[in-house]
């Protein structure tokens, strides 16, 4: 097989999985945003707790696309 | 020289390096010391705004403060009460020097991305984010065991309040998930956030000056000069963001670092 | 061909790739040593000036609020005597307003008795000496009565009588009558 088109083939799948890797995190941090403003509009005093505890589901959620992210470089 | 390696411009609409590790990478300064490149020269830029800030704002302290004060006051401030008490809570203030050294390291060295005339954020190499995610790991597991002994590996392990039979699953996940997740995806968020946004803003700048450039020069065609100025509009907007983005990011790195140091201390939460 | 494919196969391996990802080990000796620098800085210096810098703010603040309140006491307790003072003041003057009317009243008393003295005096006087009148009228008149009816006796009698006998007849018929 042509080397060119090899590494071209190759790169272009990274990107193709990184895409996928990327929507399920997307869908999440939308859902999880979206839930907590919910949560802090219907009780603004827990804003705060509600806030720390959303960014910490956001870390979680976010380190598939990150984990995508690196596979994409290694690929 | 807009960008570090050849762009067939009459072709492409875009110019792309095949490897992206060119925009990352500097020539030494100079040809005796190899290891030695402007990326150092910005990092130790980064600390030394950081000392600045705090030692010109606090080289005379007044009650009533002054520009540079308030400036540092209010960075104070923002780590100290919005982050180390707020979500630490009790005890929360021992951390704050640790939390505002970070803050101010990463946001100095996110924002020269968006800084004119040096346009390369130093948090884009692994080395920074990981390594304070190794320091934030260290801290996080050692004030989780001062806390509570090495029950603290073993409430990671063998979770309360999960019934038995999930309890070796959650255990292992939470495991991982603390051990190693949480300094990875710390340090990649920060790393990869900031190289995408050096990767787009080099690319659509860049590929707007080499087409813009070569229209004057009479090389490139009108329609090369339109799309030249469309990269432009858009990479101006993604400019502006990218300002935003690095505010953000040395928040989260900070907050999240604070909230994980949080789990340790209050595991009760 | 073997040639170029691995020459492009490390090529592939050297520049990007994994080595991307990894952290430079140059560049994380200077960011180490960087950061530890900011590290001490923040530890040592910028936390506890700014601690001190605040707990010296609130403390002002609080001295500040502490002293105005002094101030406010002192001012309310000055406005008191003041008010006290002024009540003083009014007090006094009321009485010294009130001393001088009963100086005056005393005053125009005695005036007016003065003056009704003096005119007692005068109007005694006035009487005395129209009762003096009188009586020298009277006296007066009396003589001239005599004196006519002597007279007039002397025509009718015609100068038979001694004048002065007569006269001393006529005086005593005179006081008879007056004294009846």
């Amino acid at each position: 097989m042509d080397q060119a088109a090899a590494e071209a083939l190759k790169g272009a799948l990274a990107v193709i999985g990184y895409g996928l890797a990327a929507i399920g995190p997307g869908l999440g941090i939308g859902v999880l945003a979206g839930n907590a403003v919910q949560a802090m509009a219907r009780q603004p005093e827990a804003a705060g707790m509600v806030r720390t505890t959303m960014f910490l589901g956001i870390a979680f959620t976010e380190a598939l696309a990150l984990i995508g992210f690196v596979l994409f470089f290694l690929a | 020289m807009i960008l570090a390696f050849e762009c067939d411009a009459e072709n492409v609409a875009m110019c792309a390096p095949d490897d992206v590790s060119v925009l990352f990478e500097f020539h030494p300064i100079f040809e005796s010391i190899p290891w030695l490149t402007r990326t150092h020269f910005l990092i130790v830029l980064a600390a030394l705004l950081a000392i600045g800030l705090m030692y010109f704002g606090l080289r005379k302290r007044r009650l009533v403060p002054g520009k540079f004060q308030l400036v540092a006051e209010s960075a104070f401030n923002f780590v100290d009460q919005g982050i180390a008490k707020d979500v630490i809570g009790k005890g929360g203030e021992r951390y704050t020097p640790y939390l505002l050294s970070i803050f101010l390291f990463i946001l100095f060295g996110n924002m020269f991305e968006v800084t004119p005339l040096v346009n390369f954020p130093v948090t884009s190499r692994m080395a920074i984010p990981a390594f304070l995610a190794i320091v934030t790991w260290f801290i996080f597991v050692i004030a989780g065991i001062a806390k509570q002994g090495l029950g603290y590996f073993g409430h990671l392990l063998w979770p309360p309040g999960v019934p038995v039979g999930l309890k070796p699953l959650v255990g292992i996940i939470e495991f991982i998930s603390t051990i190693f997740v949480r300094p990875f995806s710390l340090a990649v968020r920060l790393f990869a956030n900031l190289v995408a946004g050096h990767v787009m803003l080099s690319l659509l700048l860049g590929t707007a000056g080499i087409f813009v450039w070569g229209f004057i020069q009479g090389d490139l065609g009108f329609g090369k000069a339109l799309t030249g100025g469309a990269w432009f509009i858009l990479g101006v907007g993604i400019f502006v963001f990218e300002i935003l983005v690095a505010f953000l990011q040395a928040y989260i790195f900070t907050l999240l670092s604070a909230v994980y140091i949080q789990t340790s201390v209050h595991p009760e939460h | 061909m073997t040639d170029v494919f691995l020459l492009a196969a490390e090529e592939a391996e050297g520049g990007g790739g994994i080595q991307f990802l990894l952290p430079e080990p140059a560049e994380l000796y200077t960011g180490i040593l960087a950061f530890l620098i900011v590290f001490l800085v923040m530890w040592k210096f910028a936390v506890p000036t700014m601690r001190k810098l605040m707990d010296e703010r609130q403390a002002a603040i609080s001295g500040q609020i502490e002293a105005a309140n002094e101030a406010k006491a002192e001012a309310d307790k000055l406005k008191a005597d003041y008010e006290a003072q002024l009540a003083g003041a009014k007090g006094e003057a009321n009485s010294i307003v009130d001393a001088a009317r009963d100086d005056a009243e005393t005053v125009r008393a005695d005036l007016v008795a003065k003056a009704e003295e003096e005119a007692a005096k005068i109007r005694e006087k006035a009487q005395a000496d129209a009762d003096a009148e009188m009586s020298r009228v009277l006296d007066e008149a009396k003589s001239e009565v005599a004196g006519l009816s002597v007279t007039i006796a002397e025509k009718v009698v015609g100068d038979s009588l001694d004048s002065d006998r007569q006269r001393a007849l006529v005086e005593q018929y005179l006081n008879q009558l007056e004294s009846e």
